[in-house]
């Protein structure tokens, strides 16, 4: 059908240089590297590396910072930026806006074992030499004391309380209880981002920095997209947006969002850091194997052919407004929640229906509209496999039954 | 041989695309007319009495559109008056013959039939526009004169609502397309069910939820003859991007088209464009001058092109609007119909339908 509107390919500008030759900015030195349509020369592209940076950490209250730290190029530059930014003025010895920084690093090793052995044990010397506090903790500590929610079928969910088996073999079993790539790359990077949160608020921090550039975020508003995780879109590419676990008010903050994954590769380059490869669930496996990985070959790909891809993409996606919800959060990614969805309506379940009863879950109400299709393809596997899978349940049994009480049958 | 996941009972023919749960063949119609049923229904589309125009082109989409509306007003008894409205663009060898199945629907439904073509309305057919202007931007025609038309047909018809055949697959694909070439305003409106301002006639998409496939599995198995009408002027590139990403999607996960839909939805505006109130910028400020079709300049967006045509510089009309806008006054080309004169007209008489 073609309702086709205006073309509206991005054409690249013209060359921006009012010297043939020489560095946009200073005018003076012979350019090192070409950029967003310039050259510059080595200095000048670190002084608005360094600029763009401080500019957003300048729009963020003070406070206690965890900075997040995976050791991949993104993370490596947002550190360097970061003590570069605590460095006192020799001029004014004026005392750091953030005097306070913890990096905490969490590891996947269990889950991802292609990942460098020697990562943590580099990560914490490089972090101490900056005299920042570090923390390493493994993304199975995260199994420890929850409850578990086990798949039933594709319309309930049941709470287990019962911990006998270790965290290694609870996060191993969830993982390969859902048989899309997909699903397990997005448990893992729901399971990464508790943990840090988690770490937040055990060392009373009320800032988390995250080191996504804005080539990830282009990246992310697709692939989010793609999974139906719109919804959260708009918080997840913002500057700052603030969560509430528990009664804690946390910032979350991204001040690289402005900056390209080109860009970052050159200030590494330029700084001599060493960034670790940044090994993941998709390491070593062809490009259509999972989702977020598909879409990141394809946005790069495209940015190739047309290098204002990144920009109009993230541009878009910054207009969106996170929109008013209901208090109800997702229980596995803590997403808004509908109270019950139209979209499941239109599709034929009966969810007004479903009510809870022994610790019985309609996942129309604790599950976003996402972790319902992982819920879904959890039981697909169930039922192949015959075993039992399991979600980390992260709110209590008290809250989610407030949550649906209008639904009980007491 | 599988048995149907859901009747239990009957041979399973088919797999329903967005699950890929084995069906037979009438629990596969079923499910889809019972989707489009609900999608009406819990939107709120019509109320009884409507007077509901089907968009159709002769290919698959409003074909099963055609067929469906019919069967869904008959067994939920609606009570809506249908119609089918054709749009006749011009273009030798994609529409001469896709017409004829839009006739062989009107004599099936028994539903009165109106075919307008670009040459009437606005004295070019899209062959001709393609010889003056080459295949560059021919699109943008098009599109605005489709628009257009489509509105024009439903006065003439005298209904007050129109639906199209546009799928979950346009949409997704729409979405995806309006995210990467930056039309946050396009993107913000593409998942709405319905859309409709003060002076044009409201707009529905009942199909928002089924898969292509499944519209093509329905037809196959109804027997409905279509034609493609994959158009023979090339779409945009970016569509072309958007679609073949979609593709690859859809083999990771069968359920990335709603997926897509279902996220798209989050980016909605909650912002209603009205008259004379600014919004992101556009001001819809009233009427076209020479055509009295809803505008935000003294000239519609079809008139501006018109004007490009007629005087034999196309590129003029999509390059430089303004300028054309400031010079309309002084050059004379045949006016279009006029849009507030067919609903004057609609008002005394009733349409005359061929
Ligand atoms: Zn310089
Ligand atoms: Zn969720
Ligand atoms: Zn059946
Ligand atoms: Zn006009």
């Amino acid at each position: 059908m073609c309702d086709v509107q205006e073309e509206m390919i991005p054409k690249p500008k013209n060359n921006r240089s009012l010297k043939e030759g020489f560095c946009y900015k200073c005018k003076t030195e012979k350019p090192d590297l070409h950029v967003r349509n310039s050259d510059f020369c080595k200095s000048c592209f670190i002084d608005s590396t360094i600029h763009r940076f401080r500019n957003n950490l300048m729009k963020i209250q003070k406070g206690n910072v965890l900075l997040a730290l995976s050791g991949g190029p993104s993370s490596m530059c947002l550190l360097d930026l970061m003590s570069n930014f605590n460095s006192v003025d020799p001029v004014n010895k004026r005392q750091p806006k953030y005097p306070n920084v913890h990096v905490c690093h969490v590891d996947v090793s269990l889950a991802v074992p292609q990942i460098e052995t020697d990562i943590v044990d580099k990560l914490k010397a490089d972090v101490e030499r900056r005299n920042f506090a570090f923390s390493s903790v493994k993304v199975q500590e995260l199994f420890g004391n929850s409850t578990t929610v086990i798949a039933k079928d594709d319309k309930t969910i049941l709470l287990d309380v019962s911990e006998d088996a270790s965290p290694e073999s609870r996060l191993i079993k969830s993982l390969d209880s859902v048989s899309s790539l997909s699903s397990r790359e997005d448990l893992l990077n729901i399971y990464i981002k508790k943990s840090i949160i988690n770490q937040a608020i055990a060392k009373d921090c009320n800032i988390i920095l995250f080191g996504d550039n804005s080539t990830l975020l282009a990246i992310k508003t697709i692939a989010l997209s793609a999974k139906g995780r719109g919804v959260v879109l708009a918080d997840e590419i913002a500057l700052e947006h603030i969560i509430t676990p528990g009664d804690k008010n946390i910032s979350v903050v991204k001040p690289l969002r402005d900056i390209l994954g080109k860009e970052v590769a050159f200030y590494n380059q330029f700084k001599d850091l060493k960034p670790f490869n940044n090994a993941n669930l998709t390491t070593g496996l062809k490009k259509d194997c999972s989702i977020d990985r598909m879409t990141s070959d394809f946005i790069i790909g495209l940015d190739e052919e047309f290098p204002s891809t990144v920009s109009t993409i993230t541009r878009t996606a910054f207009k969106i407004k996170a929109k008013e919800h209901s208090n109800l959060a997702c229980s596995l990614c803590d997403a808004p929640l509908d109270e019950v969805s139209k979209f499941a309506e239109i599709m034929g379940e009966e969810v007004k229906k479903q009510t809870w009863k022994d610790g019985e879950l309609p996942i129309n109400h604790v599950l976003c509209y996402a972790c319902r299709n992982i819920s879904r393809d959890l039981k697909k596997t169930l039922e192949k496999k015959s075993l039992s899978g399991s979600l980390p349940g992260f709110v209590s049994r008290a809250a989610m039954k407030e949550q649906i009480q209008d639904y009980l049958i007491e | 041989m599988k048995n149907c996941s859901i009747c239990k009972t009957a041979r399973a023919l088919v797999k329903i695309p967005s699950t890929l749960e084995p069906s037979c063949k009438e629990c596969f119609f079923l499910q889809l007319e019972t989707k489009v049923h609900n999608t009406i229904t819990l939107n709120k589309l019509f109320k009884r009495g409507d007077k509901v125009a089907i968009a159709v082109s002769g290919g698959k989409d409003s074909t099963v559109l055609a067929h469906v509306m019919t069967t869904l007003n008959k067994r939920y008894d609606y009570g809506l008056d249908l119609f089918l409205l054709s749009i006749d663009e011009g273009i030798t060898g994609y529409r001469d013959d896709s017409l004829l199945t839009v006739q062989r629907n009107r004599e099936e439904y028994g539903i009165p039939l109106k075919i307008l073509s670009y040459q009437d309305l606005y004295g070019w057919t899209m062959d001709k526009i393609v010889a003056q202007i080459g295949l560059k931007n021919n699109c943008t025609f098009c599109g605005v004169f489709r628009r257009q038309a489509l509105d024009r047909g439903a006065l003439l018809l005298n209904v007050n609502h129109i639906v199209t055949g546009h799928n979950a697959d346009d949409i997704a694909e729409t979405v995806l397309m309006n995210i990467m070439r930056g039309d946050f305003s396009r993107l913000s409106r593409c998942t709405q069910i319905q859309t409709a301002t003060d002076q044009t006639i409201p707009r529905s998409k009942p199909f928002k939820y089924i898969y292509e496939k499944e519209i093509v599995m329905y037809a196959y198995f109804k027997k409905l003859d279509y034609f493609s009408t994959e158009c023979i002027y090339s779409p945009n590139a970016y569509r072309g991007y958007a679609r073949t990403f979609l593709k690859d999607l859809e083999r990771i996960s069968t359920t990335s088209i709603l997926d897509i839909i279902q996220s798209g939805e989050s980016y909605q505006s909650n912002v209603e464009v009205k008259l004379n109130q600014e919004v992101e910028g556009k001001v819809i400020v009233g009427n076209c001058e020479r055509c009295g079709y809803m505008s935000s300049n003294k000239l519609c967006k079809a008139c501006v092109l018109l004007e490009g045509l007629n005087r034999g510089l196309p590129k003029l009309g999509i390059a430089n609007e303004s300028k054309i806008r400031k010079q309309h006054g002084e050059i004379k080309t045949p006016a279009i119909q006029n849009f507030k004169q067919l609903s004057i007209d609609r008002e005394i008489k009733s349409p005359s339908l061929n």
